[in-house]
């Protein structure tokens, strides 16, 4: 259940002054480049944090962040009220699917899963391929164009709401000004209400839901949208848990996969020796899309919740914390990746944290990875100069607090 | 200690010592071995970590559960009687020396 009948704030007993550090984990510095912090985390002890006048703790071993997304006993996924994570409540606290423990989450994800399965994506592959290709010859005619903007966000809405779930473009919209209002919920302190933008967005998707449900209910279809309907029908799942479910696989990739995208492919701009490494030797292509998404994950942080007391490496974790599992860092722990700041297409790195671990490990990765995949490999074939316009450029991250989504990337293919 | 053999599509083999209650996914990624990816670190979610047990060896397993045997259905590589999930078979010592084979494709 996410909601409490009683909200339940624990009094956190005093803590070490000295495992306290001093930094905004949402900072714009950060999001721009987080490596030195992660450098210097990722073979640490958990540490502290203040947020919103409660102390979070911050996990960064790769160890321990698994440990972490995965001992649900200890460190819940189910939201707490009054714990402090009103920022991180992105869906307007509707019971959406990772924000439960198993088996609840089980029962969710069992409704989703048969969409992204490794056969069931391979359908989608030749669209795939299509839609990039189609984007790059359109970018090619300007010779100068801006990665986010003009490729990577138009191509994940055309292939995810055109070609996988077949709205008609005119609703697009409702969809991708959600996805852009997520971050809106990034600044709102704890307890007070959501900016209206936010809302806006919010109910235009819930009411395009309701649309889709009604249509579907008089003219039944046996796919994803169909079966999901029918498991609230059913009684598998509760009418919230429909509207949650049908939000979050509406729009949980429409910014996740497209700011992979260009993180990606400003990554290999910022380091033309690996770049023309991969363009001279296209076998590099797989190896190198993994070290992209270690070295750059989207996710900085995935938020936790702390339900037992425990002891991580020494540190004590009080139940009502909230607890940040660092993806980012766990990518960078120099006992399983060394030279962990070195970006190297050749590393090959495996058991990489940037989609999550465990039962919550990303539902949607087999569908992002091949459009990361493709969009790369299509983008350096086809141009061999393809470079950044101003190496200067200053880009600007947004997304949600916990992610790093960069919306200006300019490019020359010419 | 009990042993796993993993053939490779190159026609090798890898003979790897497993604890007890290890998975052949956790084995074959600690040890590198190629084909078996194990995206989601072995909670039965991403079908990649897809093995063809020996046949000597599948009845020693027990039956797949609900959720590996929908998702035996979806692997990349054919399903055949005897495939399973990698993460799933966890290692005793009555499996010593079991063989799998790694496909072709894990995902796409």
């Amino acid at each position: 259940m996410t909601a409490k009948a009683t909200i339940d704030i624990p009094v956190i007993p005093p803590l070490d002054p000295a495992r306290f550090v001093d930094v905004d984990l949402y900072s714009q510095e950060i999001k721009a480049d987080p490596s030195p912090w992660f450098l210097q985390w990722a073979d640490k002890p958990p540490f502290y944090v203040m947020i919103h006048g409660r102390p979070n703790a911050v996990l960064c071993r790769h160890e321990q962040v698994k440990w972490a997304l995965s001992d649900y006993d200890s460190i819940s996924a189910v939201p707490q009220p009054g714990w402090g994570a009103d920022y991180l409540d992105w869906f307007n606290g509707l019971p959406i699917v990772i924000e439960f423990d198993p088996p609840e989450h089980t029962r969710l994800r069992r409704l989703m899963q048969p969409a992204f399965t490794p056969r069931r994506v391979s359908q989608f592959q030749e669209g795939i391929n299509q839609l990039v290709d189609e984007m790059i010859e359109m970018v090619a005619a300007k010779g100068e164009f801006d990665m986010p903007t003009e490729f990577a966000q138009p191509l994940v809405a055309r292939l995810l709401l055109g070609t996988f779930f077949q709205f008609p473009m005119e609703d697009w919209p409702i969809f991708i000004n959600f996805s852009h209002a997520l971050e809106l919920v990034a600044t709102v302190p704890p307890g007070a209400p959501k900016p209206q933008a936010y809302l806006d967005a919010y109910n235009a998707v819930y009411k395009y839901c309701e649309g889709i449900i009604e249509q579907r209910r008089r003219e039944p279809k046996d796919d994803l949208v169909g079966n999901i309907i029918a498991a609230e029908e059913g009684g598998t799942i509760t009418t919230e848990e429909l509207f949650a479910t049908l939000i979050v696989l509406f729009t949980g990739g429409l910014g996740t996969v497209s700011g992979t995208i260009g993180l990606c492919m400003l990554r290999l701009c910022r380091h033309p020796d690996q770049l023309k490494l991969l363009q001279d030797d296209p076998t590099l292509l797989q190896p190198a899309i993994e070290e992209c998404l270690r070295i750059d994950s989207l996710g900085n942080f995935r938020h936790r919740y702390v339900v037992k007391d425990c002891v991580v490496d020494g540190v004590p974790l009080y139940r009502g914390m909230i607890v940040h599992c660092s993806m980012g860092a766990s990518n960078y722990d120099p006992e399983f990746y060394p030279d962990p700041g070195k970006f190297d297409i050749k590393r090959n790195p495996r058991d990489i944290s940037t989609f999550g671990h465990a039962t919550h490990f990303c539902v949607g990765q087999g569908l992002a990875r091949p459009a990361v995949r493709e969009s790369i490999s299509r983008l350096v074939k086809r141009f061999p100069k393809i470079r950044l316009s101003d190496p200067n450029e200053t880009i600007v991250y947004g997304g949600m607090a916990t992610e790093r989504m960069p919306l200006n990337i300019r490019l020359r293919v010419d | 200690m009990p042993k796993i053999i993993y053939q490779l599509n190159d026609g090798s083999t890898r003979t790897l010592e497993a604890k007890v209650g290890e998975s052949v996914m956790q084995v074959a990624m600690s040890n590198s071995v190629p084909g078996i990816i194990g995206r989601c670190g072995g909670f039965c979610n991403c079908g990649t970590c897809h093995v063809y047990v020996g046949n000597e060896w599948v009845k020693q397993l027990p039956d797949p559960s609900f959720d590996e045997d929908a998702l035996l259905d979806e692997v990349a590589a054919e399903r055949l009687l005897h495939s399973r999930l990698g993460c799933q078979i966890k290692m005793t010592d009555a499996l010593d020396g079991i063989t799998v084979v790694v496909p072709e494709q894990q995902e796409f």
